[in-house]
């Protein structure tokens, strides 16, 4: 469903005086395959939301290939990604990023809309789903953060995408919502979906792990380096080891190291 | 979803609103003040007189068809007057001017004489000041002759012009042409419009009276041209001027406005709107501002110039709803142009860094 090969991205480095770059991401090569739950699990500045943005098509790569239900989206135009974006990928962000001036039924019905026409029964289905029909004609603001993410979560999956892409989904929630949500997700697993989920906490998904049940696969990923124009390349920190270390949530993950990761 | 976004981000909508509602205010004052000014003054110019006289040649007279053809030629957007002239004299041997003309004509076409009474019946005069001094110093009849011919007259009022209709005495055409049997030489013509206006009927005219000399009267005509032309400039410039202006106020406002949208847009596009799409929102944003700025500042636009009116002119200002099109549709544009600019911008916007918080 899900391949990257070789995929770097690189960022003006608009702190450097010299103009250097970040390269947030380095040859980063993965697989999902249709119906998985991947974590992608690492400390902050990694690339995490890098790789969610590049496997959502919100931007594109420096280097590599990108390739999305069998189809290359790495050199697709802005036009073609918009598409792409509204046909096969929901998103589910940390921040929920509701509009919001629109009730929580115009915000899904938004995505029906870029999508291809509204129909406002679906849109209440869809809110029914995630528990909160009652709720539909509330804006973001007279909704609670777990509420929001529901609604984002009801957003996400109104146009039925074959990839779910969820950038920390629980990251701005209490333990009660991150379950609830947690919930919404393995059931769209159970349905068939295939998620990404960025997790910030390493240690905390460490201690849920379960020893044993992983498959023990190393993914190599060297992590942030800055390029001077004149000074050649400075690694910034080691490369790191990455290990997909058993099934969390359902899921596999995949650890992309931090500055202050041993690996 | 303009009305929401306007009611969340209040200060923002409301600036770019005031932009619009004050632009479209001041325009709608200007033009409606350039066309009633315009209309006033042109009629303060007919109260002059005449601004085309057509004049037999060689002397002569003018057939009797030539008034009727050229009131036809006017079709009610003008006066004619004719005018018949003879040189007769007092009792008491003296030459005098007499003309004959028609007094319903003449009182609407030279507004500005000042005339004690008008005459009504048949052998009455309206003397000139002068020539009352000469004839008639205690108001009672007189008598004068022309061509061994007596008119006994009976002068009605006193006419003051402080130029040549001072020395003259005028009767009812129907008195003059039985008494000298001189028939009119000379039609003033009062045209109402531009100067445009008026040498095209000029140039009607002269194709339809060969057999008379048509001229414009230049002090009228070249006065009237030269203070329309530089009221309407004046009036131009400032409209354009505040055009301008309120277009760089609108495009501030809302580039600000766009920007403080910026997340909602960089959402949309990760929905999966096209670019046409997120600038076709924009641009019908605009087009609503600009309508209901036009709207509302229209309102206030004819208030301005009836005050305006009131205060400059001593004058009421007539609302020139006329005027209302030219202002939605001025309105919408200048908020169109000013949207080519957030336009611009939001196809920079990167979704993923807007939504990562950068």
């Amino acid at each position: 469903m899900i391949r990257l090969k070789d995929v770097s991205r690189l960022y003006p480095a608009k702190a450097e005086a010299s103009g250097g770059v970040i390269r947030a991401l380095d040859d980063f090569t993965l697989s999902v395959d249709p119906g998985e739950w991947v974590a992608i699990m690492g400390p902050s500045g990694s690339g995490k939301s890098t790789l969610v943005n590049l496997i959502g098509c919100l931007d594109r790569p420096t280097a590599g290939e990108i390739w999305l239900d069998g189809v290359n989206v790495a050199n697709m135009s802005a036009n073609e990604l918009n598409r792409v974006r509204a046909e096969k990928v929901g998103f589910i962000f940390q921040q929920f990023h509701l509009i919001p001036y629109l009730t929580a039924l115009e915000n899904v019905m938004l995505a029906q809309y870029f999508h291809s026409m509204t129909d406002e029964q679906e849109a209440l289905e869809a809110l029914a789903r995630v528990g909160l029909k009652d709720r539909a004609e509330h804006v973001p603001a007279q909704l609670s953060g777990g509420e929001q993410q529901r609604v984002c979560i009801a957003r996400a999956l109104i146009n039925d995408p074959k990839i779910v892409l969820a950038d920390e989904p629980t990251g701005n929630l209490d333990a009660v919502n991150e379950e609830i949500v947690l919930r919404l997700l393995r059931e769209l697993h159970r349905q068939g979906r295939t998620i990404v989920m960025v997790r910030h906490d390493p240690v905390e998904r460490r201690q849920q792990a379960l020893p044993g049940q992983g498959r023990g696969q190393w993914w190599r990923h060297s992590r942030a380096r800055r390029f001077h124009p004149l000074g050649g390349s400075r690694r910034m920190g080691r490369d790191y080891g990455a290990v997909r270390f058993g099934e969390v949530y359902a899921g596999k993950s995949h650890w992309l190291p931090g500055p202050s990761d041993s690996g | 979803m303009l009305l929401r976004a306007a009611i969340l981000r209040r200060g923002r909508a409301a600036s770019a609103l005031l932009a619009m509602v004050v632009a479209a205010a001041v325009v709608t004052t200007m033009l409606n003040l350039f066309v009633d000014v315009q209309a006033k003054l042109r009629k303060e110019f007919r109260n002059y007189g005449a601004n085309i006289v057509v004049v037999a040649r060689d002397g002569q007279t003018l057939a009797p068809n030539v008034l009727q053809k050229a009131s036809a030629l006017l079709a009610g957007r003008g006066l004619a007057g004719p005018f018949a002239y003879a040189v007769a004299r007092t009792t008491s041997g003296q030459s005098i001017v007499v003309s004959g003309t028609d007094f319903d004509q003449v009182r609407n076409l030279n507004r500005w004489w000042s005339v004690t009474a008008w005459p009504t019946l048949s052998q009455q005069a309206l003397v000139g000041v002068r020539a009352a001094a000469l004839v008639s110093p205690q108001g009672k009849p007189f008598d004068l002759s022309f061509g061994g011919r007596l008119i006994h007259l009976n002068p009605a009022g006193i006419l003051r012009t402080g130029a040549a209709e001072d020395s003259r005495i005028y009767l009812s055409l129907r008195d003059f042409e039985g008494w000298t049997e001189t028939h009119p030489s000379t039609i003033e013509i009062a045209v109402s419009g531009t100067p445009e206006e008026v040498t095209s009927v000029m140039q009607k005219l002269s194709a339809a009276l060969p057999e008379a000399d048509v001229r414009p009267v230049r002090q009228i005509i070249e006065g009237e041209a030269r203070v329309l032309g530089k009221t309407r400039a004046t009036l131009l410039a400032t409209a354009i001027l505040i055009t301008l202006t309120a277009t760089l106020c609108v495009l501030a406002t809302l580039t600000g406005w766009v920007f403080d949208r910026r997340r909602d847009f960089a959402i949309m596009k990760a929905l999966g709107a096209s670019q046409r799409l997120i600038s076709g929102f924009v641009a019908a944003e605009a087009v609503l501002l600009g309508a209901l700025g036009a709207v509302i500042g229209f309102g206030f636009g004819l208030g301005g110039a009836a005050w305006i009116g009131r205060a400059n002119f001593h004058a009421p200002v007539i609302p020139r709803f006329s005027v209302f099109p030219a202002i939605l549709g001025g309105s919408v544009a200048v908020a169109l142009i000013a949207a080519i600019l957030p336009i611009f911008l939001l196809r920079r916007v990167q979704p993923a860094m807007i939504l990562r918080g950068e």
